[in-house]
């Protein structure tokens, strides 16, 4: 009873110490926690179909897209303030999900089955962005940049820290909107199925009806990421925000952090983001210092390198060992008893 | 309540069950036996709409539940348990019956106090919070069991809820399964456990290649020329 006092109690000295970041950090550190937050907020979504309901999406960029895309054609074409036009992004990735879960759950398509058509979704997808003159094709879409005052109300701000709050309030909002999943009808139906699924519908849970809520759930706040990360960097490119390169990307925090946990993504994302900065500054480094060429790729191989060994050693992710510590420790303590 | 109507199911070549009937009357408890291969699971499975025959029909009252999915059969008021267990493995014992509360009551509140009614009911109150990972065969029964109560059955379908048990074991299942009828509950058994079908069961159905053999009270069943050599034995009479 009184750890469960005491994890809100906790809650309170993290949120502050991130929330007056801004006020001492400067803006490379800002910057890097944006993206790490970024990644956190992403991951937290395609973890509710991932991680919860055990679905292995390799398409979730497919969502970010859509919302990145929705909310900057809305915006560019029709001057719709991205404030609304990321929830219709949202609900265009909520529809595209409950499609994509109805073509894949209805027709008994699982496990590596599954993840080869998100995979395959996501690419299609990419190369129709990539190829349609009125989308941007492969050059990209810039949003056009609005001057001064009336910024925030486009979605646009000058400094950095304004946009470090938002995703810091929306991965506060997935995190809670994920807690209420978890210890709802939909969480212990998703996790039940996951688990058996036959044994699940034999007790009346619907699989196939479940899991294309939870694709829709999930491609709507995904989405939203989409739509945050056009307005952050005022640039986007169907290789920046859509195909499987950055779906893994997504899938990279949950994994590493613990999937199927509240904060594993978060925790994953908040390793795995600095890590790869750090490579590549590193990389910098002996670039300059040795006068070679040619290590662009080093940080990408960080991130395999740190997969592997995470998969080898901690499959269930760093949130994943410590439960797993701690359900040792209590058995040793009723063996000792 | 239940009515099996002239159902056919095969496997390729492989007859499974042939023109079946049967029937189970209200707050009765029937077992159904036969050798290994009878179609004993396959009946199961054609009722709980796991399989949908290729003929015949499935009655509940005065709806008919042929080629319903499961979950829709489930909703109609049959559960049914698995022969070999399938528990929710990292979901802890509480939140297993959870499950099947959860899919009649609507409200997590409700739908807990009645997934606690029913672990006292099959005892395993004070294991609540364990992971089914860690229970034992028999208490993974005894879940298997409690977990189909959870939704509230009408009928429940019972697959050899007693097989690997000790005696002691089998006992103390005889009296849960006795409790649970009280409670209005018809119960659907494939057993092999002669002991237990004699004590428990009204009436004994006698299935062998997919057609049903015997059908009847269960004295008449022990004593059938037919029953005794496809089943049974020499020796049980014997004996």
């Amino acid at each position: 009873m009184t750890k469960r006092r005491l994890i809100p109690l906790l809650c309170v000295p993290v949120a502050v110490f991130f929330l007056t970041i801004p006020l001492y950090g400067g803006d490379y550190l800002l910057e890097m926690l944006i993206i790490a937050f970024w990644f956190a907020y992403l991951g937290s979504c395609w973890n509710i179909v991932g991680g919860y309901a055990g679905l292995l999406s390799l398409g979730h960029a497919t969502f970010v897209g859509i919302g990145a895309y929705t909310s900057t054609l809305l915006f560019t074409y029709l001057g719709v303030t991205p404030w609304l036009g990321m929830f219709a992004g949202a609900l265009l990735a909520s529809l595209v999900g409950v499609v994509l879960g109805y073509l894949s759950f209805r027709f008994k398509v699982r496990g590596v089955y599954f993840s080869l058509i998100t995979m395959a979704s996501t690419e299609i997808v990419r190369l129709v962005f990539e190829h349609v003159d009125w989308l941007g094709s492969t050059i990209g879409i810039f949003v056009p940049a609005v001057k001064g005052a009336g910024g925030a109300a486009l979605y646009q701000f000058g400094p950095k820290w304004p946009y470090y709050l938002v995703i810091l309030a929306m991965t506060g909002g997935i995190l809670w909107v994920t807690y209420l999943i978890e210890h709802s009808r939909l969480g212990y139906f998703l996790k039940a199925i996951k688990e058996n699924e036959d044994a699940a519908r034999s007790l009346g849970v619907s699989a196939v009806r479940y899991q294309i809520i939870a694709m829709a759930v999930s491609g709507f706040f995904i989405a939203l990421g989409g739509t945050f990360y056009a307005q952050y960097r005022l640039y986007i490119r169907p290789d920046l925000v859509m195909g499987v390169h950055f779906s893994v990307e997504i899938v990279m925090g949950p994994i590493i952090g613990g999937w199927g946990t509240l904060l594993g993504p978060v925790l994953g994302s908040l390793v795995m983001t600095p890590l790869g900065e750090s490579t590549r500054w590193l990389t910098e480094v002996i670039k300059t210092t040795f006068h070679v060429q040619g290590l662009t790729g080093l940080h990408m191989i960080t991130y395999g390198l740190v997969l592997v060994l995470v998969v080898r050693f901690m499959p269930t992710g760093i949130v994943g060992l410590y439960l797993k510590r701690k359900e040792l420790k209590r058995e040793k303590g009723i063996a000792a008893r | 309540m239940l009515r099996v109507e002239h159902v056919t199911k095969t496997f390729g070549g492989l007859t499974a069950l042939k023109d079946l009937s049967l029937a189970v009357s209200e707050g009765q408890i029937k077992s159904i036996i036969g050798p290994n291969g009878a179609g004993k699971t396959t009946l199961f499975n054609v009722i709980s709409g796991f399989m949908a025959p290729e003929a015949g029909e499935i009655r509940l009252y005065d709806r008919t539940v042929t080629g319903l999915a499961p979950e829709k059969v489930a909703h109609a008021g049959i559960a049914r348990t698995f022969q070999i267990v399938k528990p929710f493995n990292n979901l802890t014992v509480i939140e297993n019956v959870l499950v099947g509360s959860l899919a009649v009551h609507g409200h997590p509140r409700v739908a807990r106090e009645r997934a606690r009614e029913i672990l006292d009911f099959i005892g395993m109150a004070d294991k609540a919070e364990w992971p089914a990972r860690k229970l034992t065969l028999e208490d993974l029964k005894r879940l298997e069991l409690g977990r189909a109560l959870a939704t509230r059955p009408r009928l429940l379908l019972l697959d050899e809820v007693m097989a690997g048990l000790n005696p002691a074991e089998v006992d103390e299942f005889i009296e849960l399964i006795r409790r649970i009828r009280k409670h209005g509950v018809t119960i659907l058994l494939i057993e092999h456990i002669m002991h237990a079908i004699m004590s428990l069961s009204d009436e004994v159905l006698v299935l062998n290649y997919g057609v049903r053999i015997y059908e009847g009270d269960t004295r008449g069943a022990i004593k059938d020329a037919g029953v005794v050599e496809a089943y049974l034995g020499e020796e049980y009479l014997l004996a």
